[in-house]
């Protein structure tokens, strides 16, 4: 066995078997490819839920992830967990998910929830709303749990839309000015995989159009995305 | 790609989008949960092909989330931009996925799109475990018409502006519980009542709750006010007894029909026994110019045939409203019948002012398409009359009296837009002004001899219903009819070889093909299949039915038709009654060709000539049974 090249930062003596095994299958797969066209391929949609908006001290509650392969949501490629905490959040957060204080506690083990995650998005493109929160909670827990650096590439919808819309640049700022803009139904707010949804679909609208702003290929999407300058070096 | 299921969350919300349209507001919660967990989503911008007959076999169903896909032919550019669209809720390509083939059609993303997309394997999953949705698919010319009468509404939706179509249920057309009182109140306290709680009219009961009575505002002038009726009678004595009650579930059109053949003014509506509201003609026809029962007030009061006229017109134009509503052909047609029978009953009490036969006891007939209930707004006249035979009578002498009677009729009924009968089946000829006796002996003779005048005159004669006068007499006919008719196979056979002669207008690869100028004859070449095949298969069957509709639909089960074969059937003929209608229509209007049941197929949009196909393709379905029963 390779295991003793894993480049774990720190050794973590609670990683079990599964979750070594996940981790490890995860580093081993191949990048996407760059030069894909923008359109073509897989994309994952990642939404999470937190404790708090404080990318740097909440800690992750939930994470939602949703494929949109070759320009279309596949409903079944859809993820979603929550991971255990050790005490519930407060009750104006919990209104924010409508994740209840048991679901929290009763949640999955999250290293093996953020395994779980990797193998599910494998070394596709990320794609986020406001990506740089997303990224930087997942990073952070990734780092706590499995003890590694997580670092991809990440599209932000927040900073692609105005670029693939410039006439409603100045006036949109938030995911509800994008969905009612464009008319775009919300089922439920603010649980993750429906965030993923309506994310996703904004997506949608938006490849048909990446080669008109400048992006032939998904590396091209990803580059155009201001965030993915230093949230993807990894 | 993966077994894995979406989130219960994320399946449930796609289900409660689908459930807001059919046929999956139908389904079982279960059924349509595995139909949300199989979907992809798919965006199309605006001017997107999404599918064509290059896109080859076809292999998913599409689901439009929101947005409009235009359907077109792909060899023309189609004009047609408001129906032929589909939107939200609306499934394509149903045919070519169950055939397994490519589409003929191009469907175009009219603006941005989002579609459902269902792969093959789950669709047939779906199809095999929800009844609901097997039906749908299978039972396309229901859901194109649903799609068609929806256009129709649209592109009329500048002549008629009411958001109940007339196919809605009465439960949806109340607008606030009922009030009632004991039938032992006064006037005063009906009245009372009635101011503060303002409303026009009050439903009386009796010790158990029970309805007995209704008492409205037009009965406060005409037998309170004007009466000079004390104030503290019991209403009992004024109100009308006996109100005309219909359940929630009867569909406002017949609701409709029901006061315009009656004059009621309101009818009472109930579930399950329970009163839950009344209904006035102002709720069903609040916006419509046109009131309905005022028009049969007008038909009944006319005293001149000016103004009987008058009303027949505007029995048109009220016709020409209803069709705008997007109202289905059958109900349109009967409701039409109803005013028109109304107007040829005034025409015969009109002339019965100037003749004194109303002491003869005679029934007026209406054949053919009036006899049917099928009448269409341009309708000649085809009629006749049947009297007792009295002993001691001279028949002669009778005949001569009524035939005097009959020609002012007949002529009265020219001048209200019925226009004469070209073969003179008209109740003035002295040949359909028979005895009872007489019209047994001729109804024998056709069974007995089927020779082509035979069979002609039995096509127009056995479509014959009571207009006016001793129903009894006609119904002894029916008896007779149907007692003979079945022990005369020879004469069914030969009614059946003559409509099998009449072959519905589809070339060899199912495509419409136009006769002088490329139009067909939607009454000679297709309604006239439908209505020879149903009164063949319903007189063979024992069936004393006369509409088209009502002979498939009584005879079906008992010739083992299933219920979807004969629902389809009757959606086709009465697509091609409604394409008539509109004909005529358009003709009025100044805009359509000199003759009213010509259409060229092309003038059709894109939908509306598929649903014209597949009607065609019914009725060749229907005659080909018929020729099969009888070996043709």
């Amino acid at each position: 066995m390779l295991s003793s090249l894993w480049p774990f930062r720190r050794a973590r003596a609670g990683l079990s078997e599964e979750v070594a095994q996940l981790v490890r299958q995860w580093r081993g797969l191949p990048e996407y490819d760059q030069g894909r066209p923008a359109a073509s391929g897989r994309w994952v949609v990642v939404d999470v839920e937190s404790s708090g908006l404080d990318a740097v001290n909440d800690s992750l509650i939930a994470i939602g992830a949703l494929g949109v392969v070759d320009g279309a949501i596949d409903l079944a490629d859809s993820f979603e967990v929550i991971l255990r905490q050790d005490a519930p959040s407060d009750t104006d957060n919990i209104e924010v998910h409508g994740i209840g204080g048991t679901e929290q506690t009763e949640g999955e083990d999250p290293a093996l929830a953020l395994a779980a995650f990797l193998d599910f998005i494998g070394k596709d493109p990320l794609v986020a709303f406001h990506a740089p929160f997303d990224a930087t909670m997942i990073r952070r827990a990734v780092d706590q749990h499995l003890g590694f650096s997580f670092k991809r590439p990440w599209l932000d919808v927040a900073d692609i839309a105005p670029l693939a819309w410039p006439r409603y640049a100045s006036r949109l700022t938030g995911l509800d000015d994008w969905l009612e803009t464009f008319e775009i139904p919300v089922a439920f707010r603010h649980r993750a995989i429906a965030d993923c949804l309506v994310t996703a679909q904004l997506l949608l609208m938006v490849l048909p159009n990446a080669r008109s702003i400048g992006a032939a290929t998904s590396g091209e999407l990803v580059s155009l995305s201001a965030s993915s300058r230093w949230l993807s070096q990894g | 790609m993966n077994e894995r299921q979406p989130p219960p969350l994320l399946t449930a919300a796609t289900a409660d989008v689908l459930r807001k349209h059919a046929p999956f507001d139908a389904m079982r919660k279960a059924d349509l949960e595995h139909l949300a967990a199989g979907l992809k989503l798919r965006y199309f911008a605006k001017d997107t092909v999404l599918l064509s007959p290059d896109s080859g076999r076809i292999d998913s169903l599409f689901i439009v989330q929101r947005g409009a896909v235009q359907v077109e032919e792909p060899t023309q550019v189609s004009l047609n931009t408001l129906a032929g669209t589909l939107t939200d809720g609306d499934c394509f390509p149903v045919g070519a996925l169950i055939a397994g083939r490519a589409t003929t059609l191009r469907y175009r993303a009219l603006r941005d799109t989002f579609c459902y997309v269902l792969d093959e394997t789950r669709f047939k999953e779906v199809m095999a475990r929800s009844p609901e949705f097997h039906a749908f698919c299978t039972r396309r010319l229901a859901a194109l018409l649903a799609t068609s009468r929806r256009g129709t509404r649209e592109a009329y939706s500048n002549r008629a502006a009411d958001e109940l179509t007339m196919a809605s249920p009465l439960r949806n057309a109340i607008r606030h519980a009922p009030v009632t009182l004991p039938e032992s109140a006064s006037v005063r306290q009906v009245l009372e009542l009635m101011k503060s709680r303002r409303i026009g009219s009050i439903v009386l009961t009796d010790g158990g709750g029970h309805p007995t009575g209704i008492f409205t505002q037009t009965d406060v002038l005409n037998r309170v006010a004007l009466a000079a009726q004390p104030l503290d009678r019991p209403v009992a004595e004024v109100m009308t007894r006996g109100p005309a009650t219909l359940p929630a579930s009867t569909a406002l059109s017949e609701a409709a029909q029901l006061m315009a053949r009656r004059g009621f003014r309101h009818v009472l509506v109930t579930d399950e026994d329970v009163l839950i509201g009344v209904i006035s003609e102002r709720d069903l026809f609040g916006l419509q110019r046109l009131s309905m029962q005022g028009l049969r007030k007008d038909i009944g009061r006319a005293e001149s045939v000016d103004a009987l006229a008058f009303a027949a017109r505007e029995v048109r134009e009220l016709g020409t409203a209803m069709l705008a509503q997007g109202v289905a052909a059958e109900q349109l047609t009967q409701f039409v019948s109803a005013l028109n029978d109304a107007v040829t009953e005034r025409a015969i009490e009109l002339a019965m002012q100037d003749h004194d036969v109303a002491g003869i006891g005679i029934c007026w007939m209406g054949l053919g398409s009036e006899g049917r209930g099928e009448q269409t707004l341009a309708t000649d006249q085809d009629n006749a009359i049947i009297f007792p035979d009295r002993e001691g009578e001279d028949r002669q002498a009778t005949r001569e009296r009524l035939l005097a009677f009959a020609d002012q009729v007949n002529r009265t009924l020219d001048a209200c837009g019925f226009p004469l009968c070209k073969g003179n089946i008209m109740a003035r000829n002295p040949a359909w002004c028979l005895s009872q006796a007489e019209w047994l002996d001729r109804f024998d003779d056709w069974i007995r001899n089927s020779d082509p005048e035979a069979l002609l005159n039995a096509s127009i004669f056995f479509d014959f219903r009571a207009l006016h006068g001793d129903a009894t007499l006609v119904d002894r006919l029916r008896e007779f009819l149907l007692e003979n008719v079945k022990d005369r196979p020879v004469f069914l056979r030969q009614m059946a070889a003559n409509a099998a002669q009449t072959r519905p207008p589809l070339g060899l690869f199912g495509d419409i093909v136009g006769g002088e100028g490329g139009t067909i004859d939607l009454k000679r070449q297709v309604s006239r299949v439908f209505v020879d095949c149903a009164r063949i298969l319903s007189l063979a069957a024992g069936v004393g039915a006369v509409s088209t509709a009502e002979r498939l639909r009584a005879t079906g089960p008992r010739i083992r038709m299933s219920d979807d074969d004969v629902a389809t059937a009757i959606d086709a003929f009465q697509f091609v009654q409604m394409l008539r209608l509109r004909a005529q229509d358009s003709l009025e209007r100044g805009a359509g060709t000199s003759e009213p049941n010509r259409i060229d197929p092309d003038s059709l949009n894109t939908l509306d000539r598929r649903i014209l196909r597949e009607s065609l393709r019914q009725a060749r379905k229907l005659q080909n049974r018929v020729g099969l029963d009888y070996q043709l």
